[in-house]
């Protein structure tokens, strides 16, 4: 298939195409330069997806489907100042459009231009993000996959609910000044919930990979109908403190807060977690909402956590475009480049995320440290079955839903547990238990940490690996006896 | 100062200027370049048509199909030199849905072309018949239509997009400075987060309609803050609520006459007590019992949610099975009532027609205190009838069903918020204040809607119906029935408040918005814990 060398050839408008090529991205530049007004750059950031899915409730397809839909950022870059716009056609009358569009807003200029000055030329790294696995997928072969995998839930008179989803986009990014790359990328992600009909039992699996045929379609049904059948008719335990065991889903559910609070101007400003010495708040901060974007960097006076332990040692957190388990287009949306990082090591706070504009003032450095949240969190090699033989009296947790920060600074999180709860007593599985609203802080939740399984793939929507961790005094405040 | 940092600040000083310099861009120069076809082109309906025709060409034995151009744009704000528009959207799809062999397929793009629309009618058939391998029982459409044609828009009195960036921030840097200016013990600051929407939706369908409808979304995030030492405190402008509305919310609003009330407020919540867990009679705003019930009454007698069809994305609910719930369910006291609409001005979910080609009516949702009806959908119905509640976020998305309006009936007494606060003896007040664009706001709940959280924006403590202190971090945690059974007084007709709710549903998710109103209501002996604290 000839879209293994860099995707469909064909120039645009054209349909036979699920995605745009990068020939079609380089043709769109060339249109869109001619376009600019006042003189200056253009660049071009192309996200360009087709997906294919089906989805089924109740052991039926509901509804299915293929996809394609462009996201076409253009920025005007002119005498330093840069304006932004998007849009999601391609022919002329649109792109001018959109120019015209990022022209107005150029004119306003704000300080924080990541896009400036303009970057000619690049050096990307080079994952391997394409699976024609993945590109084959196509309508009949879902619903295939669908009939197969619903037969067990039928059988034992269980309603299976599912989705399956294949995605191909076309990642690009392109300017005036002589920067291209073009990345293609497949998605594949597989989830299940198996419901019994008295609803109450509720089990879920799922996983997210680049290559479909990694995904083990029939384990992960087959793990939601056990979880079912082993969660039905719980019963109420006491809210408190537990022993309990994260599966990998729910500690990426909790482990995902803290990645998206890894940032270093807020830091530096006395706010969040990741602040230290000295903290000197500016007259309002926004717990819980975008951090950068009541930063001022002039404000950067205080100290961040940089360097400093601030979770249990025998863990780490990284992300790298090139891990084969987790690989993530080499570029973000501003054409900067995407590099191996190690958040934390050992425990040991290393970096924090900064933009170009904090990077070019502040550390005299041509590139921002970027986060796309993908990551990889260390573990160990201690089975979940081998946690539950060794715990006195706990409860195994399948994975948290509706996590939502409550404290900022603390990075304190609040949500449900779902599908599945269990106590164990003396080393054993005694009886499934209703799900609890817990409150609990990733910082402290994995600084309480016993021992942690192999780190496996998990569903989010960035690429994450993480393992199945086993954590003391996890906070558990009141039930929440929703199925 | 380090060196580094002057420097810095002194850029800042010369993008201020630049900023200034900015302000003359001439509003309104981009409508000239507006150029797709707009509602009613023929242009638009022979696309339409060959769409259509190529489905039932292919076999489809129903199809419809949508356009939806959306222009997004997101501003945010906090002083002359500090802000950013992270979106200046404009998004056009056209999306054909077909039903073949008794199930639906469908097949979406970015390109209005003929043969384009002809080879998604083509493509979502196919789809459809495969899809057709993985059902038993056929899917049958409720509510047979009549052929029907016409075009309506949300009324506005000014398109956001024909406001200049330079009018926006203006406005919005003139309030952020009236609360700077206020004469307050500590510093007070604004912050600002701004979304507006305009989507141009274009239906049509085999069964002979062809609709086009303009809809706008007004979502401002107005907070006002300060802090003192390690503590801080904010509140929201709750005036300002998401709604259909133009940029004619910021210019009639009258904000400022708030700010001394709000700045007052924020200063005195910094001197907030920690909550003594226990169980308190509340009285929450309009606001917060309109969000109360959009979630726990309006999101949880979605049909589909019912049924189980969304149980692997975003949950089931609680009012279920329908045959145990239907005029049984005893949700709440007599005076408990609530409708579905989609038709109140102004209110998110308000359409002429849904994404079915229905014409909406309203129903009661649950009346004298017990549950009597769900939202439905051609696809999803009850009794061979949709209620209209058939949306797509847009074209690119299959319409799905969703919450439409719902609004708490008031009560018959002329009873105001202040009026619920005086009668309290000992309890606590919950202002919801506005919730950020995107987030779930002051209300949460879990996956069935039936155990949820409120996080007041500003919360306080009556005795005597009098305010006596200021609380931090409470969270009032309910379970729906028992919150709603514990409804001990409701608000008169004008204490009745409008607000937005956006609520994500689906697989690939969509986000729909509808608009939801709530009087000032009193809960008895409802659980407060402290957020802050663990188990």
């Amino acid at each position: 298939m000839s879209i293994l060398q860099g995707g469909p050839k064909r120039l645009i408008p054209v349909r036979d195409e699920r995605f745009l090529s990068a020939d079609a991205c380089k043709e769109l530049l060339a249109r869109a330069a001619k376009l600019g007004r006042g003189g200056g750059d253009v660049q071009m950031s192309i996200r360009s997806r087709w997906t294919g899915n089906v989805r089924w409730a109740r052991n039926e397809i509901s509804s299915g489907g293929d996809t394609t839909d462009h996201f076409i950022e253009i920025t005007r870059v002119v005498r330093g100042a840069a304006g932004t716009a998007s849009t999601s056609r391609t022919d002329d009358a649109s792109l001018e459009n959109c120019i015209r569009r990022a022209e107005e807003r150029l004119r306003y200029g704000t300080p924080n231009d990541d896009a400036t000055p303009l970057r000619r030329a690049e050096t990307y790294l080079k994952p391997e993000l394409w699976s024609d696995a993945t590109f084959a997928v196509d309508a009949a072969a879902r619903a295939q996959i669908q009939q197969q995998l619903v037969g067990p839930a039928v059988a034992e008179q269980l309603l299976s609910a599912g989705y399956l989803e294949v995605a191909a986009i076309g990642n690009g990014v392109i300017n005036t000044g002589g920067l291209f790359a073009y990345v293609p990328e497949t998605r594949a992600e597989y989830s299940v919930t198996v419901r019994n009909a008295r609803a109450t039992g509720s089990g879920w699996a799922g996983v997210a990979a680049k290559d479909w045929r990694t995904i083990d379609a029939q384990r992960i049904s087959a793990t939601a109908l056990d979880k079912c059948k082993r969660s039905a008719d719980p019963v109420a335990v006491e809210p408190g403190r537990y022993t309990v065991i994260l599966e990998p889903q729910a500690v990426s559910d909790l482990m995902l807060p803290l990645m998206w609070s890894l940032w270093r101007v807020p830091a530096e400003m006395g706010q969040g977690p990741w602040a230290d010495g000295a903290r000197v708040p500016t007259p309002l901060m926004y717990p819980g909402g975008p951090p950068l974007e009541g930063a001022n960097p002039g404000d950067a006076i205080g100290m961040s956590k940089i360097g400093k332990r601030v979770l249990d040692s025998r863990i780490s957190i990284s992300a790298d475009p090139t891990d084969p388990d987790i690989p993530f287009v080499p570029f973000a949306w501003n054409s900067t480049p995407m590099r191996p990082v190690k958040w934390i090591e050992d425990g040991v706070l290393k970096e924090l995320s900064y933009p170009r504009f904090y990077a070019l003032s502040q550390l005299n450095k041509p590139d921002p440290l970027n986060n796309n949240y993908a990551f990889r969190m260390s573990g160990g090699t201690t089975s979940v079955d081998e946690m539950i033989k060794t715990t006195e009296r706990g409860l195994l947790i399948t994975r948290l839903v509706n996590v939502r920060q409550v404290d900022y600074p603390s990075l304190l999180q609040t949500g449900t547990t779902s599908d599945g709860v269990w106590l164990i007593e003396r080393g054993e599985i005694t009886k499934a238990v209703k799900n609890f609203r817990f409150r609990e802080s990733p910082l402290f939740a994995f600084n309480n940490v016993d021992v942690m399984g192999p780190p496996v793939r998990v569903l989010q929507q960035m690429p994450t690996v993480v393992p199945a961790v086993r954590v003391r005094d996890f906070s558990l405040t009141s039930l929440a006896d929703a199925v | 100062m380090t060196s580094t940092r002057r420097e810095f600040v002194g850029r800042l000083a010369s993008v201020a200027a630049v900023t200034a310099a900015g302000m003359a861009v001439r509003p309104g120069v981009l409508s000239a370049l507006d150029r797709y076809p707009r509602a009613g082109d023929p242009l638009l309906k022979d696309l339409a048509s060959k769409a259509l025709e190529a489905a039932k060409a292919a076999g489809a034995t129903y199809a419809d199909v949508r356009f939806t151009l959306t222009r997004s744009e997101e501003i945010w704000v906090q002083n002359p030199a500090m802000w950013g528009t992270p979106v200046n959207d404009e998004h056009a799809a056209v999306g054909i849905r077909t039903l073949a062999d008794g199930a639906w397929g469908f097949a979406a793009s970015n390109l209005w072309t003929a043969d384009e629309v002809a080879r998604l009618g083509r493509e979502a058939t196919v789809q459809a018949k495969t899809n057709a391998r993985g059902r038993k029982r056929k899917i049958e459409l409720a509510s047979a239509l009549p052929a029907s044609t016409g075009e309506w828009v949300s009324p506005v009195k000014r398109d956001p997009f024909s406001v200049s960036l330079a009018e926006k921030l203006d406005v919005i840097l003139t309030l952020h400075n009236a609360v700077e200016r206020v004469d307050a013990p500590v510093g007070v600051g604004a912050y600002t987060y701004l979304r507006h929407r305009r989507q141009e939706k274009t239906f049509a369908s085999t069964d002979g309609a062809f609709l086009t409808q303009t809809f706008y979304l007004s979502h401002p995030y107005v907070q006002v803050g300060c802090s003192e030492g390690r503590r801080w405190a904010s509140r929201t402008f709750d005036r300002l609520q998401p709604d259909a509305a133009g940029w004619e919310k910021w210019t009639e609003a009258s904000l400022a006459k708030d700010i001394p009330q709000l700045v007052e407020e924020v200063v005195a919540m910094l001197e907030g007590e920690p909550i003594d867990p226990d169980r308190y009679d509340i009285v929450c705003d309009g606001f917060t019992t309109a969000r109360l019930a959009g979630t726990t009454i309006g999101v949880a007698a979605e049909l589909d949610r019912v049924l189980g069809y969304e149980a692997n994305a975003t949950g089931t609910s609680y009012l279920a099975p329908p045959e145990e719930m239907l005029g049984k369910f005893a949700l709440g006291p007599a005076q408990l009532n609530v409708v579905a609409n989609r038709s109140q001005p102004g209110a998110l979910a308000t359409v002429k027609w849904d994404d079915e080609g229905v014409v909406p009516e309203e129903y009661a949702i649950v009346k004298n205190g017990v549950l009597v009806d769900y939202h439905t959908t051609r696809d999803i119905s009850r009794q061979g009838k949709s209620r209209g509640c058939s949306s797509s976020d847009t074209a690119r998305s299959i319409a799905q069903l969703s919450t439409p309006n719902i609004a708490m009936v008031p009560g018959s007494a002329d009873m105001s918020f202040e009026d619920l606060v005086a009668g309290l003896e000992r309890g606590l007040v919950v202002v919801g204040g506005t919730a950020y664009p995107g987030s779930s706001g002051p209300v949460t709940t879990d996956r069935q809607q039936l155990n949820g959280e409120i996080n007041g924006s500003l919360v306080y403590e009556v005795r005597n119906g009098k305010r006596t202190r200021f609380i931090r971090n409470s969270e009032v945690l309910f379970r729906a029935p028992e919150l709603w059974k514990g409804l001990h007084a409701i608000g008169g007709p004008r204490s009745q408040a409008w607000t937005g709710v956006s609520v994500w549903k689906g697989q690939p998710g969509q986000q729909h918005d509808f608009g939801v109103s709530g009087v000032p209501a009193r809960f008895n002996r409802v659980p407060v814990t402290d957020r802050s604290r663990q188990a």
